[in-house]
C-alpha cells in the first residue's frame, strides 16, 4: 500500500501544477471587455469560440474622464487567429517574445502597447483587424471565417504585462521544454534499443515518444508544413500512433502477450488513419472532414487512452508493484489532461482555459526515467550481489585449497621425514654400522693389531663421515660437495704418502643432487680411492670431475700397478675379486663400486691410467646421470 | 707462552695433552674440565692459546671463547671439533674462535694447525667456507649488512668451499698465498662481529634494548 503514496502525490501534484501554473489567474486593476462591434455595429459577446464571424474588423471603446497619465496595454488571453489593433486610428504595437511567429497565434496570449499620448480624456476607439490568413497555412478550423476569441482586458500596462507573461511563460515555454525533454528521452530509448536489439521495448517506447513529439510540434510550429487539414490529420493519427506505441510498450514492460482487443485497436487507428488522410486531401473543409476529426479521431484517441490506463491499472491491481504503479499515474495523469482538454474544446471550461493534454507525455517520460533508473540501480545491486557471493566462494574455495595444500605438504614433509629417516638407517648400517660389526668381531675371533684397528677405526669413522657430509649437502653445489669431500680425503691420501691433484672445482655452479645420489658418489670415489691406498701402490692419484650436459663423469686415476686386462673389458662389467695374473685384484671394493653406479643408473668403467708399461695404472671413471631437475628430495 | 686446553671427555683429553706436549712453544699446557674451572684457568694462566670443547658438562664453550675474546692480550681459540659439526664451528667463530681442529686428527697435524693459529693462520674447510657464504648472504637480509663480504673474499670463500687449498685460491685468483691467509682471519673477524650487530638488531627488534 504504502507503494501506492508516492504515484498517487504525483497525479494529484501533477494537477495542482496544472491548475496553480498553467490556469489563467484572476486579472484586477483592469477593465474587462466583454462586447465587440462589428462593421455593421452587430455586437458579439466574448468569449467567442468559433463562431462564424467573418467580419474584417471589429471595434469597442473604452471611456476615461480623466484621460491616461501611463502607458495602457491591451490584454487577450487567448485568440485563434493573429490580429492588429488600432487605438483612435493608430496601429498597436504588439509585445512578441517568439520572433518569427507573430504571424499565427494559435491559442496564443497577445499584449499590445497604448501609449497615453493616443488616448484621451472621454471616449476612445479601439479596433481589431483580422488578418487574413492563407488557408494553405492554416488548419481548416482555425481559418479566417471562424472568430475565437477570450476576455479582452484594458488596463495599466503595469498590471497587464505581468500576466502576459506568466501565461506566456506557462504555455509556450513549458511545451518548449516538454518538447526537449521528450526529445531527449527519445534518443535515449533510442540508443538503449541499439545497444541491445533484443529489448524491443525500448525501441517502441522511443517511436511512442517521437511520434508524440510530432504531435507537439503542432504548438510550438505554428507554419504547417502540408495542405492544413491534411497536416491536421496527421498530427492526430501521429498521437494515436503514440499511445499504440506506448501501449506496446507497456505490453512489453508487464511481459504480457498482446490481446485481440491491442490488435483490433491497432487495426482500427491503421483504417482511421488512412481515411482521415484520404478524406483531409479529397474533401477538406467538408461535414466529412468534420465529423473524421472531431468524431472517429477524437473517439479513436480517447479508446485508445483509456485501453491504456485499463491496461496498466489492471496490472498494477493484480500485480501491486511499485513501477506499474508509477507508470499508471502516469498514464492516469496523461488521460485526465486528455479529459479537461476536451472540457476546454467542448466548452465546458472557460475558453481561456490552457490545453494541457500535449504536455501529458512528460509525466510519461519522467516515469520512464525513473523506471530506468530503479532497473539500473537493480541491476548494480545484482550485480554487486552476485560479486559478494563470487567472492565469499572464492574465499571459500581458496581456504579450502589452502587447507588441501598444507595437508598435502605436511603429508610430503612427513614422508620426506620418513624417507629420510630410512635412508639415514640404511646409510649408518651398510657403512660405518657394518664396518664397525665386523671390526668387533674380529676383535673377538682373533683380536688386532692396533694399527689395523685405527684403520679400519679411520675407516668407519671416514664412512660416518660421508654420511654427515652427504646430508649437509642438501642445497649445496656438487662442486661443494665434492670440495667438502675432498678436505675429508686429502689428509688420508696424505698421510699415506700419495700425492692427489684435484680438478672438481670447475662443474658448473647451481648442480645439485640428491643427497641419496651425493652419497653414492661419495661412496664410490671413496671405494675408488681406498683401492688406490690399498692396492696400487701409486706415488699420484688425481681426481677430476666434468659434467657434458647430462652426464656428469668423475674419474681417478692413478699411476699405480694397474688392474688386469681382463677385468678392464667391458665398461660395465663388474668386476671380480679373481685374482689377476698380472697385476692386482678387483676387490671387493671396485664390485661395490660398480654395482653402486648401476644402482644410481650410471656405470663406470676402467681403463689403463698412464701408457707406462711399467706402471700402468688404474683409471676408474663413474658416469652418473644428472636429472633434468636438479634433485631436491632424499 | 702457554695454553689452555678445556675439554671434559678424558680420553681425548689426553690425546690431545699428548700431541700438544710434544711441542714446546706451546708450553706450559694447562688443562680445565668444565666451563667454571675454564673461566677460572682463563683468569689464572691468561694463556696465548685457548683449546676449548663446546660441550661441557656446565655450560656452553663459546662462554669461554667470548670470555677470551674480551681479554688483554686476547688469546687465540681454538675450537676442538668431533665428527662434521661445522655449524657448531661456526657458532663457535661467530663468539669469535680463530679457527678448529679435528679431534680424530694425528698428532702431528694437531701440533701444526695449533701452531699455525698463533702465527695468525686459521683453519678453514670447505664445509665452513659453505656456511659463512649462507651466514653473510641470508635469502631476506633482516639485519642491516654492517659488514658484508667483499667481492674478494666471497671469491676466495667460494673456491674454498669447491674444496681448493689455500694455494690453489691464490693461484686462481693470482695472489700471495699470505694474502689468502689474512683474508680468511678478517672474514672470521667480519663474522664476528657481524654475529653482534646480527645480535643487536634482533634485540632491537625484540624491543630488548632502546636505540
Amino acid at each position: 500500500m504504502r507503494a501506492l503514496i508516492g504515484p498517487l502525490l504525483f497525479v494529484i501534484f501533477g494537477w495542482m501544477f496544472a491548475l496553480l501554473v498553467l490556469h489563467p489567474t484572476e486579472i484586477t486593476g483592469a477593465e474587462r471587455l466583454t462586447i465587440l462591434f462589428d462593421a455593421e455595429g452587430a455586437p458579439v459577446t466574448l468569449p467567442v469560440r468559433e463562431s462564424q464571424h467573418e467580419a474584417p474588423l471589429y471595434r469597442t471603446s473604452v471611456n476615461s474622464d480623466v484621460g491616461y497619465s501611463a502607458p495602457q496595454a491591451i490584454y487577450i488571453g487567448f485568440a485563434r487567429q493573429p490580429m492588429q489593433m488600432r487605438a483612435n486610428g493608430v496601429p498597436l504595437e504588439r509585445i512578441s517574445l517568439r520572433p518569427g511567429a507573430d504571424e499565427i497565434g494559435f491559442r496564443q496570449a497577445f499584449l499590445f502597447l497604448v501609449p497615453e499620448e493616443v488616448l484621451h480624456a472621454g471616449g476612445n476607439t479601439l479596433e481589431f483587424a483580422l488578418k487574413p490568413v492563407n488557408v494553405q497555412d492554416r488548419p481548416a478550423q482555425m481559418g479566417p471565417k471562424t472568430l475565437g476569441l477570450s476576455e479582452i482586458w484594458f488596463g495599466p500596462r503595469d498590471q497587464l504585462e505581468p500576466h502576459f507573461r506568466t501565461m506566456y511563460a506557462s504555455r509556450v515555454t513549458l511545451t518548449q521544454i516538454t518538447a526537449i525533454t521528450a526529445l531527449l528521452i527519445t534518443l535515449f530509448a533510442a540508443l538503449l534499443w541499439l545497444a541491445r536489439p533484443s529489448e524491443t521495448l525500448y525501441g517502441w517506447f522511443s517511436l511512442g515518444v517521437a511520434l508524440w513529439m510530432v504531435y507537439l510540434l503542432h504548438f510550438v510550429w505554428y507554419r504547417a508544413p502540408l495542405n492544413g487539414h491534411c497536416w491536421l490529420a496527421l498530427i492526430h493519427i501521429a498521437l494515436a500512433g503514440s499511445l499504440l506505441c506506448v501501449q506496446r510498450f507497456c505490453r512489453q514492460f508487464l511481459a504480457q502477450p498482446r490481446t485481440r482487443l491491442d490488435r483490433f485497436l491497432a487495426l482500427a487507428a491503421l483504417i482511421i488513419g488512412v481515411s482521415m488522410v484520404v478524406i483531409s486531401i479529397a474533401l477538406p473543409d467538408t461535414l466529412a472532414y468534420q465529423i473524421c476529426l472531431n468524431g472517429f479521431i477524437r473517439g479513436l484517441l480517447l479508446v485508445l487512452g483509456l485501453h491504456l490506463v485499463g491496461t496498466l491499472l489492471h496490472a498494477a491491481y493484480r500485480r501491486r508493484d511499485a513501477q506499474i504503479y508509477w507508470l499508471s499515474a502516469a498514464a492516469v495523469l496523461g488521460l485526465s489532461l486528455g479529459v479537461y482538454d476536451s472540457a476546454v474544446i467542448l466548452a465546458v471550461l472557460p475558453a481561456s482555459s490552457s490545453l494541457l493534454f500535449h504536455l501529458g507525455v512528460l509525466p510519461l517520460v519522467v516515469v520512464f526515467g525513473y523506471i530506468l533508473l530503479q532497473r539500473f540501480v537493480a541491476l548494480l545491486e545484482a550485480a554487486e550481489a552476485q560479486n559478494a557471493v563470487l567472492d565469499l566462494r572464492i574465499q571459500q574455495k581458496s581456504v579450502a585449497l589452502e587447507h588441501e595444500f598444507s595437508a598435502r605438504q605436511l603429508l610430503e614433509r612427513e614422508r620426506m621425514l620418513v624417507d629420510e629417516r630410512h635412508r639415514l638407517a640404511t646409510d649408518l648400517h651398510d657403512g660405518a654400522g657394518s664396518q664397525l660389526v665386523s671390526l668387533l668381531a674380529a676383535v673377538r675371533r682373533e683380536g688386532m693389531s692396533a694399527q689395523q684397528m685405527e684403520q679400519a677405526l679411520l675407516e668407519a669413522i671416514a664412512d660416518l663421515r660421508l654420511v654427515m657430509d652427504s646430508i649437509d649437502s642438501m642445497g649445496s653445489d656438487l662442486a661443494e660437495a665434492l670440495g667438502q669431500f675432498r678436505s675429508r680425503s686429502e689428509p688420508r691420501l696424505r698421510a699415506a704418502g700419495l700425492n692427489s691433484v684435484w680438478r672438481t672445482s670447475t662443474l658448473r655452479d647451481g648442480l645439485k643432487l640428491s643427497p641419496r645420489r651425493t652419497l653414492n658418489i661419495f661412496r664410490a670415489l671413496q671405494e675408488a680411492l681406498v683401492n688406490v691406498l690399498k692396492h696400487a701402490g701409486a706415488t699420484d692419484v688425481q681426481i677430476s670431475a666434468r659434467d657434458a650436459g647430462s652426464v656428469l663423469q668423475i674419474s681417478v686415476r692413478d699411476n699405480g700397478v694397474g688392474l688386469a686386462p681382463e677385468l678392464m673389458n667391458a665398461a660395465s662389467q663388474v668386476p671380480t675379486t679373481t685374482p689377476a695374473p698380472n697385476g692386482r685384484t678387483g676387490g671387493r671394493g671396485l664390485a661395490n663400486l660398480a654395482s653402486r653406479m648401476k644402482s644410481l643408473g650410471g656405470y663406470a668403467t676402467f681403463s689403463t691410467g698412464y701408457a707406462d708399461a711399467e706402471r700402468p695404472g688404474l683409471n676408474v671413471s663413474l658416469y652418473v646421470p644428472i636429472p633434468a631437475e636438479n634433485e631436491t628430495k632424499w | 707462552m702457554s695454553t689452555l686446553l678445556v675439554e671434559d671427555d678424558g680420553a681425548t683429553r689426553a690425546y690431545l695433552l699428548d700431541a700438544l706436549n710434544r711441542i714446546s712453544a706451546l708450553q706450559p699446557v694447562n688443562f680445565a674440565v668444565d666451563v667454571a674451572s675454564g673461566m677460572r684457568a682463563l683468569e689464572r694462566f691468561r694463556p696465548k692459546l685457548l683449546l676449548v670443547d663446546l660441550g661441557l658438562p656446565d655450560g656452553e664453550g663459546t662462554q669461554l671463547i667470548a670470555m677470551a675474546a674480551k681479554m688483554e692480550p686476547r688469546p687465540e681459540v681454538l675450537v676442538i671439533s668431533s665428527l662434521g659439526d661445522e655449524s657448531h664451528v661456526v657458532r663457535a667463530l661467530e663468539a669469535g674462535a680463530s679457527g678448529y681442529l679435528l679431534k680424530d686428527e694425528t698428532p702431528e697435524a694437531i701440533g701444526v694447525a695449533a701452531l699455525k693459529v698463533l702465527d695468525g693462520e686459521s683453519p678453514i674447510s670447505p664445509a665452513i667456507a659453505v656456511h659463512l657464504l649462507k651466514r653473510f648472504r641470508p635469502v631476506a637480509a633482516p639485519a642491516p649488512q654492517e659488514h658484508p663480504l667483499s667481492d674478494r673474499e666471497v671469491d676466495i670463500l667460494k673456491l674454498i668451499a669447491k674444496g681448493l687449498r689455500h694455494d690453489e685460491v691464490a693461484d686462481t685468483l693470482g695472489l700471495r698465498y699470505s694474502t689468502v691467509v689474512s683474508y680468511v682471519r678478517d672474514i672470521y673477524r667480519k663474522l664476528a662481529v657481524h654475529s653482534r650487530t646480527e645480535a643487536l638488531f634482533e634485540a632491537r627488534q625484540l624491543g630488548l634494548l632502546r636505540e
